[in-house]
C-alpha cells in the first residue's frame, strides 16, 4: 500500500494510543515513524510488549530499568540532550524501532551488553515522506488503533454528530 | 529593500480572547484564507479554463477546470450523478453525494479521469495518489438548484429572494487534504508560491467548485446567468464535529492565526485614517447593516442573537462620517465604545476596522502557516512551570473538576465512521477511550502532581510521563499565549458550535446558519470574484460581508 506520510503519522499515532501509551509519547513515536518508516515491522513488536511501571536511578544521569521504549525513550532522549552523564536503559536491545526514535531526537543508541545507552548526536533529522507499507502490517496498526474507537449506539448516531439525515433543501 | 516598523496598540489579553464564547462570535476577515486567495489570483492574473466538460443535459458527467497559481497549474475534477432524495444527507455517515471532486496537481489526461471518475465518488472509501491535493463532495440545495433551472428554460425572473437567502447552488460536506484516503501530504505543496498559507489548496477546491456549480446550473438550464446573479452564489458548507478537534490539536497554528489577526487590530488601532479610508469605513458599515439585516435563521437563539446585533450595530455606527473617523484616536474610541455590548458586535467591529487597511493587514496573512509542532523544554524546573500555570493557566487551575459537571462531555472517535464525536461521560459508554481534547483537565491534573515537585521538569516527566502532553502545552504558552482555548472543553456547557465557527471564519465563512450546537450551514466565497472576473481583468478585493446589491 502507498500511505501518505500523514497517514502513517495518524495510524501510528492512534495505535501507540490504543496500547495506552500517554498522547505526547504516542505523538513523537508516530512523528518518529514517519521519518523511518523501514521500522514499521519492528514497531508492531513493540506495541505488543505490555507497558510495565518503570524504575528510575537519577544519581548519575538516567537509569531506567522496566522501561517500555515508546513511553520511557522521550526521558532518555531529554536527559542525553542536556548532557546527562549516562543514560542507560536496562535490558532493552537495540533495533529499527530504538534506531528511528534517536534519529527523529537527535541522539544516538548504542548497545551495551544487555542495556542500551542513550547519547547526543549530530546526525541530520530524516525527512518524512511516503512510502510503502505491507498490508498486514497496516492492519495489525489499524486492529490497535481501533482500540482508541468507540463503538456506535443508536442513541450516539442520532446525538453525536452533526447534519441531518437526509438534508433535502 | 526597506524595513517597516508598524506602530501597534498593546494586543488584546489571550485571556479575554480565547475564550470559547467569544471564539463563538468571530466573523471573517481580510485575514481569512479565502481571502488571501481571491487576493493570490488577482494579483497573479491567474485564469480559468475548462479542458474537458462531459456533462449531460440532466447535469451529469464529468469537468475538468484548470488555473495557474504562483506559477503551478491545478485542475478541479468534477463528477456529478443522480442521487436519490432519501440518500442526500450531509453527514459523514453518507455514501453517495450529488457531486464529487478532486483538486488535482497539473492537468488530469484521459486516464486520470477514468481513475478520478473511479475513485471520487467513493471519497473516504477510495484511494488516491500523491497527484491528488484535496477531496470533496457537495450536495444540491435542490430547490434553489431546480428552481434557477425552470428560470433559465422559461425564461422568467429569477427567483433572487431564494438565491440571497440559500446563497449557493450546492454545499461541501467535506473539503480533505493533507494526505487523507492517500491524497499529496501538505508537506509536498507547502512551499509552493500562493499555496505557502494556511488551507490554500482547500480554498482553491472551494472556490472552483463555486464556478463548476454556476457552469452546471447554465449548462442544464440552457441560458446563462447574469455575473452580478451569479456572484452572489457562493458555495455552501454543512460542518460538524469533524472540525472541531483541530483547532485543539495544533496550538501552535492556532496562535498564529490569532495573534495575526489581534496583531492587525492592534495595528489599525493606532492607524492613521485619512479621508478616503474613512469614508470607505462608512461604506463599510451600511454594508454591514444591511448583511445584517439580509442573515436570517431558523435557530430562534442565533437569530436573537443577530437581532440584537442589528440593534448594537445601528447605536455603535450611529452619527458615524468620514469627519468623524478622521481624527486621531478615532478607531480606538470605536473598539472600547463596542466593548460596551455584545461580543457579537466586538467581534464584527474588529473584522470591520480591518477592512480598509490592506496595507496594514495583507501582508500578515504571510506569518499565518506555522509548520512547528509543540517541543518540550526539558530543562526548564518545576518551579518555572509552576509560575508559568499561575501566570497562564488560571482558566485551567482554577476549574472544580470535583463537581461532575466540570467533566460532563468527552470526545471520542466513532468506530463507524471514525470521526469525532461528544458523548456524556456519566450516562453514555466509551469515555475509556477518550480523546485527549480535554486540555484544562490535563493542566489542572498536571499542577496538582506537580505540587512538592523540584528539579527539573524532565526528571518529573520520566517519573509521571502522562503529563508530557500538558507540560509541553503549558510551556508554548510563554511565547504562544494564544494557543490554546481558554475554556474547559469538556465541561457541561460546553458548546463545539463556537469551536467550528471560529475555524470557519478564518477560512472567510459568513451568514452561519447553525441547526444545533454540533454542527452549522455556512456560505463561503459569496460576493467573491467569479472566473470572469478575472479573465477580464475587473476582479476585486471587496467582498466582505455579502449583501444582495453591493
Amino acid at each position: 500500500m502507498n500511505i501518505s506520510e500523514n497517514e502513517l503519522k495518524m495510524m501510528v499515532l492512534k495505535a501507540c494510543r490504543g496500547i495506552g501509551l500517554p498522547v505526547a509519547q504516542a505523538q513523537e513515536v508516530a512523528a518518529a515513524m514517519a521519518a523511518s518508516p523501514w521500522a514499521l515491522k519492528q514497531l508492531l513488536t513493540q506495541l505488543a510488549k505490555p507497558i510495565l511501571t518503570a524504575s528510575f536511578d537519577f544519581s548519575i544521569g538516567l537509569d531506567i530499568k522496566n522501561a517500555h521504549i515508546l513511553r520511557d525513550f522521550w526521558a532518555c532522549a531529554d536527559a542525553a540532550y542536556l548532557a546527562s552523564p549516562r543514560v542507560c536503559i536496562r535490558g532493552v536491545s537495540s533495533c529499527d524501532v530504538t534506531e528511528a526514535l534517536a534519529r527523529y531526537r537527535g541522539v544516538s543508541v548504542v548497545a551495551q551488553g544487555e542495556d542500551l545507552l542513550v547519547m547526543v548526536d549530530e546526525r541530520p533529522m530524516l525527512k518524512p515522506a511516503r512510502c510503502e507499507v505491507a498490508p498486514d502490517e497496516w492492519q495489525q496498526l489499524e486492529t490497535y488503533a481501533a482500540l482508541t474507537y468507540v463503538p456506535e449506539t443508536d442513541a450516539s448516531r442520532l446525538v453525536g454528530a452533526g447534519a441531518g439525515l437526509t438534508d433535502n433543501d | 529593500m526597506k524595513d517597516f516598523v508598524f506602530s501597534q496598540a498593546k494586543l488584546r489579553h489571550p485571556d479575554k480572547i480565547m475564550r470559547l464564547s467569544r471564539l463563538g462570535a468571530m466573523f471573517p476577515s481580510r485575514l481569512s484564507f479565502l481571502r488571501s486567495l481571491t487576493r493570490q489570483l488577482i494579483s497573479d492574473r491567474s485564469t480559468v479554463s475548462r479542458p474537458h466538460w462531459n456533462i449531460d443535459e440532466d447535469g451529469f458527467g464529468t469537468a475538468v477546470y484548470s488555473v495557474t497559481v504562483g506559477g503551478h497549474t491545478y485542475s478541479l475534477f468534477s463528477i456529478t450523478k443522480s442521487l436519490e432524495p432519501e440518500m442526500r444527507t450531509d453527514r459523514v455517515i453518507a455514501e453517495a453525494w450529488d457531486a464529487a471532486f478532486v483538486l488535482y496537481d497539473g492537468v488530469p489526461d484521459a486516464s486520470e479521469i477514468e481513475r478520478l471518475s473511479q475513485n471520487a465518488p467513493l471519497q473516504e472509501a477510495g484511494r488516491f495518489t500523491q497527484k491528488d491535493l484535496c477531496l470533496s463532495r457537495a450536495n444540491k440545495s435542490v430547490r434553489l438548484f431546480d428552481q434557477i433551472v425552470a428560470s433559465l428554460r422559461s425564461g422568467t425572473g429569477l427567483p433572487m429572494g431564494m438565491i440571497q437567502s440559500i446563497g449557493y447552488l450546492m454545499r461541501t460536506t467535506a473539503v480533505y487534504g493533507n494526505g487523507k484516503f492517500g491524497i499529496a501530504d501538505r508537506r509536498e505543496i507547502e512551499a509552493r508560491p500562493g499555496l505557502q498559507g494556511p488551507f490554500m489548496a482547500e480554498m482553491l477546491t472551494v472556490w472552483l467548485i463555486r464556478t463548476f456549480t454556476h457552469d452546471l446550473v447554465e449548462h442544464v438550464g440552457g441560458s446563462q446567468l447574469p455575473d452580478i446573479v451569479k456572484r452572489q452564489l457562493g458555495i455552501g458548507n454543512s460542518t460538524g464535529l469533524g472540525m472541531a478537534p483541530f483547532l485543539v490539536s495544533h496550538p501552535l497554528l492556532l496562535h498564529s492565526w490569532m495573534v495575526c489577526r489581534e496583531t492587525a487590530l492592534a495595528r489599525v488601532r493606532v492607524a492613521e485614517i485619512d479621508l478616503e479610508k474613512a469614508a470607505q469605513l462608512v461604506t463599510l458599515s451600511r454594508r454591514v447593516a444591511q448583511h445584517l439585516l439580509e442573515w436570517n435563521i431558523p435557530d430562534p437563539t442565533h437569530q436573537s442573537r443577530i437581532v440584537k446585533l442589528r440593534n448594537e450595530w445601528a447605536n455603535l455606527t450611529v452619527g458615524l462620517s468620514a469627519e468623524v473617523l478622521n481624527k486621531n484616536s478615532a478607531l480606538d474610541c470605536l473598539i472600547y465604545k463596542s466593548e460596551l455590548g455584545s461580543q457579537d458586535l466586538q467581534e464584527l467591529t474588529v473584522s470591520w476596522m480591518l477592512e480598509p487597511f490592506g496595507d496594514l493587514v495583507d501582508g500578515l496573512a504571510e506569518c499565518m502557516a506555522n509548520p512547528h509542532a509543540l517541543a518540550l523544554d526539558p530543562a526548564m524546573s518545576c518551579d518555572d512551570l509552576r509560575k508559568i500555570l499561575v501566570e497562564h493557566c488560571g482558566y485551567a487551575t482554577e476549574v472544580d473538576f470535583t463537581s461532575p459537571h466540570a467533566s460532563e462531555q468527552f470526545w471520542y472517535v466513532s468506530e463507524a465512521k471514525l470521526e469525532p464525536r461528544i458523548g456524556k461521560r456519566h450516562t453514555e459508554l466509551g469515555a475509556d477511550r477518550e480523546s485527549p481534547l480535554d486540555i484544562s483537565r490535563q493542566i489542572h491534573a498536571l499542577a496538582q502532581d506537580l505540587q512538592g515537585q523540584s528539579g527539573p521538569i524532565w526528571q518529573f516527566l520520566a517519573q509521571v510521563p502522562r503529563h508530557r502532553l500538558a507540560v509541553q502545552r503549558v510551556q508554548a504558552l510563554v511565547h504562544n499565549p494564544y494557543s490554546e482555548i481558554r475554556d474547559n472543553l469538556v465541561d457541561g456547557e460546553m458548546a463545539p458550535i463556537d469551536m467550528l465557527r471560529c475555524k470557519l471564519s478564518f477560512f472567510g465563512a459568513s451568514k452561519f446558519d447553525p441547526k444545533s450546537q454540533l454542527w452549522t450551514r455556512i456560505t463561503l466565497a459569496q460576493g467573491a470574484p467569479l472566473a470572469s472576473d478575472l479573465a477580464a481583468g475587473t476582479a476585486r478585493d471587496d467582498w466582505w460581508l455579502p449583501v444582495s446589491a453591493p
